[in-house]
């Protein structure tokens, strides 16, 4: 035997030893494989999530921009309700003509009369007496009309044309006292006057007031934010129609309609 | 042969990251893959850490096993490399020794029918780091100079050498376990 073969010879020897040599694998080694697997997995796994959400991210950051420049537009083009005060207004310092401000009065005004304190007197007693005895007639001219409901579109014209009269009487015969000296008797003079109603005071309404002068400002045109806002929400989230909507009403005031379903409990849909 | 269908069966599931899969692959072929690991480590403890490293690799590298050879046979060049990488680690900590000169007798044999695996084994552990990687491919799993010449970054020359300072040692190791016996063959 060559020593070539001699050292096949021992190579083979030790070789055919080892071939089924199986010594035991100590216990607890597969997890320490298995967990250094799942944290190997774990550190793959968070960029992949990253890229996933990569998408998303940009879309969302695209809209929130977006939004980002609306607002900014929005609130410097924001409508602003404009409130004029009233006051003195400065004297116009150009020169007018004479000729255009001089207006004659044709007739000279008749002077004061002095009161009569103890007319007006008498006149506020029968008017107090009037006033007493109406109550109970308009009570009972309501009962009639509730008795009688066929008539109802007929009545109060009729009710009206009897009540006016009186009125018309009165103007007619105040504008007679005031050109001509009174011809009618007093006692009939008192008595028209304490049938004329007591004079209210005018009603002012702060908010018609506001909304005269908001009118006198420039008309605001409907912004386009809405369509900005409706094409970016429809563009991120395609699932339903959805639709935001600004306008500005008569009275300057911003409306905000909207129509999708952000506004829904989604809990309903759990159970 | 059942085993090694049962073993290839396993492939997509240890592909698909089963784990599952990859704990019955464990199961069969840990024991074996220990033995291979004992021979390349200098003891049990680095052989435990090789054979872990080794799984891991295995797990992780799936893809690139095509299909060449059997799945086992790649499964065990993979531990046969993370031992390779043992030794590259172990020399650049400066951790190398060299074998003096021995006496070869080529003229003796050995019956090594009284010896145990772990008699063996234990004369292959004290073998220095490059002599016991050199011997065991070449010896044990059938490398050619030349692959692990490219495996180690040595010259052939350099590999047959150490080679034959591996045998000659431990002949002479075995020798001295026998208790001087001649057996001619």
């Amino acid at each position: 035997m060559n020593p070539d073969e001699k050292n096949k010879h021992f190579d083979g020897q030790l070789r055919k030893k080892f071939e089924d040599f199986s010594p035991g694998v100590p216990t607890g080694l597969w997890d320490k494989i298995a967990s250094q697997l799942d944290a190997q997995e774990q550190r793959h796994t968070v960029p992949m999530n990253v890229k996933q959400r990569r998408f998303p991210t940009w879309w969302t950051a695209v809209a929130a921009a977006l939004l980002i420049v609306c607002g900014v537009t929005y609130w410097y083009n924001r409508p602003i309700t404009t409130t004029y005060l009233q006051g003195h207004v400065a004297p116009d310092i150009t020169p007018v003509e004479p000729t255009a401000v001089v207006i004659e009065t044709a007739e000279p005004t008749p002077p004061p009369v002095p009161l009569d304190v103890e007319r007006l007197k008498r006149v506020f007693a029968k008017k107090n007496r009037k006033a007493a005895s109406n109550s109970p007639q308009r009570s009972a001219l309501e009962e009639q009309v509730a008795e009688r409901p066929t008539e109802s579109a007929e009545f109060p014209q009729l009710a009206a044309n009897d009540e006016v009269p009186p009125a018309k009487r009165i103007v007619e015969k105040a504008e007679v006292a005031a050109g001509e000296p009174p011809i009618v008797q007093p006692s009939v003079m008192e008595e028209a006057l304490a049938g004329v109603p007591d004079i209210q005071p005018l009603v002012t309404l702060e908010d018609e007031d506001e909304t005269m002068l908001a009118s006198t400002a420039p008309a605001k045109q409907p912004f386009g934010l809405s369509n900005i806002l409706n094409y970016v929400v429809g563009t991120v989230d395609q699932r339903e129609e959805k639709l935001v909507t600004f306008s500005n009403d008569d009275e300057g005031s911003l409306k905000l309609d909207f129509n999708f379903s952000l506004a829904k409990n989604k809990k309903k849909k759990l159970k | 042969m059942e085993q090694t269908v049962t073993i290839d069966s396993l492939y997509e599931g240890c592909k698909a990251g089963s784990r599952q899969a990859q704990e019955k692959l464990y199961r069969a072929l840990a024991s074996k893959l220990l033995g291979v690991c004992m021979r390349y480590a200098r003891s049990t403890f680095e052989a435990e850490d090789m054979l872990q490293v080794g799984f891991i690799k295995v797990f992780r590298s799936m893809d690139s096993y095509r299909g060449e050879g059997s799945f086992e046979g790649w499964i065990r060049r993979i531990m046969v490399n993370t031992a390779i990488e043992t030794y590259r680690r172990n020399m650049r900590s400066g951790q190398h020794t060299e074998i003096d000169e021995v006496h070869d007798d080529v003229q003796r044999t050995f019956a090594m029918d009284t010896l145990e695996c772990e008699d063996l084994l234990r004369v292959i552990q004290t073998l220095p780091d490059g002599y016991r990687i050199v011997f065991n491919m070449y010896a044990l799993e059938g490398f050619s100079h030349k692959e692990i010449a490219e495996a180690l970054q040595i010259s052939e020359g350099a590999s047959k050498s150490q080679l034959s300072r591996a045998r000659a040692w431990l002949k002479e190791k075995i020798k001295q376990l026998e208790g001087g016996t001649y057996e001619p063959r």
